[in-house]
């Protein structure tokens, strides 16, 4: 038996196993596909899409009209930024987290106070 | 050099009939490591096996798997040749947690006739036979070894894990010392078809039947018998040894074939990473460590899974275009009305995702989930009608999920993102749904193919006993991860090593008994 074919024969094994374990994790391994900075994209539709999902899943009625309360005097002031509707509430994000008070918001898990800054950016640009 | 002690089944006529003390079947990671340790002992061991030294469409075709559960291909990372899949494995190492071999009361079927401290030192001995140094996988400690910095995770309820990786390749690596064995008769292309009793009211094993593909027959007759051929073989050559219990050896509890489990391999859930990614990466590749490589995970500590009451779960990270999943449904299920707003939010970004898929620019880590699976008496190996050339039956694989795989990495998820945004690294996507449905569809396994002769004091629950033997004989063993009652998510090669060094000790126990 000749021991170099098994060398061979290992050899393309290790590329079959490359070939069958490659859906697993070479993906992410290939090379860039020419497109554009998907970081560079604007993130306004998702933080209005969550702030949306907040009112219609996670916010009771009296959390809405509080809501829509500070929307009208935060646009008072101008156009509603995400970190003007942040500064706005109360708590910050780690607080939140280290007590547990977190929310499902079109599958992202959030501090309620972020879900309630991005229910901000919503309700401002339901008004505006 | 060549092997040249080997000897071709092909070439070996017809109604012969050779011995040993042990006869092994097949030539794996498992097969191996039992032949080395019997030769070391001195006893005469003949090696079995099916394929040659290199890939054969003639052998592959001998086992063939006809499936017909969810949409799987259990052969695709198989290998038939001297080495078995070794010759191309990932080289991924990690022991399961103790937790792993308890009877869980929330996991029916779990539970091993035996603790983690029994398989402890055979970890250690199982770790110099893959060159993996020491027996340690504390991460912090590992970390900080080569320098590298991991999540602030609480241990409680998200851990950080560390495997080793060192590729061993069993035939290059032993196969010039098994050569070399005087008392070694290794027969490559030696394909076992039957096990077969002395009479149908024993308990003993006389010999093996094995053909070729030339066609040609012969025996092996030995003082022990062990069956190594991997999960889905191990219990199609038991239920195919039919002539003298009908239905198969060792399936006195109808176990054989049963519980199939596979590692699944989900890809779900992603994190929007806080700059810098350094950290993210450590978990996303493998890294030098000592004189191996190593890689950390994401995982679910022992006493977090018992309040979720989940099963094992581990994630590695996957670095994707967070496009590409935004577009999910258009790709699988067609465009459905809630995704009309996602595609016009953006309609560039996501009109790239779908041309380029996963190749646009990565911006995400996508969670790389690799659980134990639910042990499931459905989920089974049975002989198929379908034949192979040489007029044997086939397996026939069912593999089946449940809901409760489904729900440990949902629940899974829920505790890693809230932890990755109290540690304000990120924030985390949850893209599973919280329905009553099963849905876990594009899972895949990791050809980790286990469970079907599992071992169980109780014969009337298992195949075998905890030693591997197979119950009411006196002389058959398995060797593998077919053994495993439960699967943990470590990667199970590791484990088949120290399995097999165990049950090498009971076997030269017995043999000097007598």
């Amino acid at each position: 038996m000749d021991r170099r074919k098994l060398i061979l024969s290992g050899a393309a094994g290790a590329g079959l196993g490359v070939a069958a374990y490659g859906a697993i994790v070479a993906a992410g391994a290939v090379p860039a596909c020419p497109t554009e900075d998907p970081l560079a994209q604007p993130a306004d539709a998702a933080l209005l899409r969550i702030g949306a999902r907040y009112l219609a899943t996670a916010a009771g009625a009296a959390e809405k009209q509080r809501l829509s309360a500070l929307a009208e005097s935060l646009l008072a002031h101008g156009p509603v930024t995400l970190n003007a509707a942040s500064a706005s509430l109360s708590a910050a994000a780690p607080e939140d987290f280290a007590k547990g008070e977190v929310v499902l918001c079109d599958g992202w898990v959030l501090a309620r106070n972020e879900a309630r800054a991005c229910a901000l950016l919503t309700l401002a640009s339901q008004t505006a | 050099m060549a092997f040249d002690r080997f000897r071709d089944a092909r070439t070996i006529t017809d109604g012969t009939r050779l011995t040993a003390d042990v006869c092994v079947v097949g030539a794996g990671a498992a097969g191996i490591t039992i032949t080395r340790a019997l030769l070391r002992a001195g006893y005469r061991v003949c090696l079995l096996e099916a394929g040659g030294l290199s890939v054969d469409p003639a052998v592959d075709a001998l086992a063939a798997v006809e499936n017909v559960g969810i949409d799987y291909r259990p052969n695709d990372a198989r290998m038939r040749l001297f080495g078995g899949t070794t010759n191309h494995w990932g080289g991924h190492c990690v022991p399961l947690n103790p937790i792993d071999l308890e009877a869980r009361d929330w996991i029916d079927h779990s539970g091993w006739p035996f603790s983690f401290d029994e398989l402890r030192p055979y970890y250690q001995a199982a770790h110099e036979v893959l060159g993996l140094g020491p027996f340690d996988y504390n991460a912090a400690e590992g970390a900080a070894r080569i320098g590298a910095r991991l999540f602030d995770f609480d241990g409680v309820n998200v851990a950080t894990t560390m495997s080793l990786h060192n590729r061993v390749r069993f035939g290059l690596e032993f196969g010039d010392a098994l050569n070399a064995a005087r008392n070694l008769q290794c027969i490559l292309y030696a394909d076992v078809s039957s096990i077969d009793l002395a009479n149908a009211e024993s308990e003993v094993v006389r010999s093996v039947s094995v053909r070729s593909i030339a066609g040609n027959a012969f025996t092996v007759q030995a003082r022990a018998f062990v069956i190594a051929c991997g999960g889905i073989e191990n219990a199609r050559l038991l239920l195919a040894s039919n002539q003298q219990r009908p239905a198969g050896l060792g399936n006195h509890a109808d176990a054989v074939g049963r519980f199939f489990m596979e590692h699944i391999w989900y890809e779900s859930g992603y994190i929007a990473p806080t700059p810098p990614l350094a950290t993210y990466r450590h978990y996303a590749r493998e890294v030098p460590y000592n004189d191996v490589r190593a890689r950390f995970q994401i995982a679910i500590p022992p006493e977090k899974q018992r309040e979720l009451r989940i099963s094992a779960f581990r994630a590695e990270l996957v670095e994707k275009p967070s496009a590409y999943w935004e577009t999910w449904h258009v790709r699988h299920q067609g465009i459905d009305p809630s995704d009309i707003g996602v595609l016009l939010a953006n309609p560039l970004k996501m009109g790239a995702a779908l041309r380029c898929r996963e190749h646009a620019a990565p911006d995400v880590f996508v969670l790389g989930n690799l659980i134990e699976q639910i042990p499931n008496p459905e989920s089974r190996v049975t002989l198929s009608e379908s034949r192979d050339p040489l007029g044997r039956p086939l397996a026939r694989l069912n593999w089946r999920l449940s809901r409760q795989d489904h729900d440990c990495i949902f629940h899974a998820h829920e505790v890693i993102a809230s932890e990755i945004g109290r540690r304000s690294v990120g924030r985390m996507r949850v893209t599973m749904h919280d329905r009553s449905e099963l849905d876990l569809s594009g899972a895949a396994g990791a050809s980790h193919h286990m469970g079907t002769t599992r071992m169980h004091i109780d014969p009337a629950r298992g195949v075998t006993d905890a030693q591997g033997r197979v119950h009411f004989t006196r002389n058959l063993y398995v060797a593998g991860s077919s053994l495993f009652p439960t699967s943990g998510y470590a990667n199970p090669t590791l484990t088949i090593v120290a399995l097999a060094l165990r049950t090498a000790d009971a076997l030269k126990r017995q043999l000097r008994r007598g």
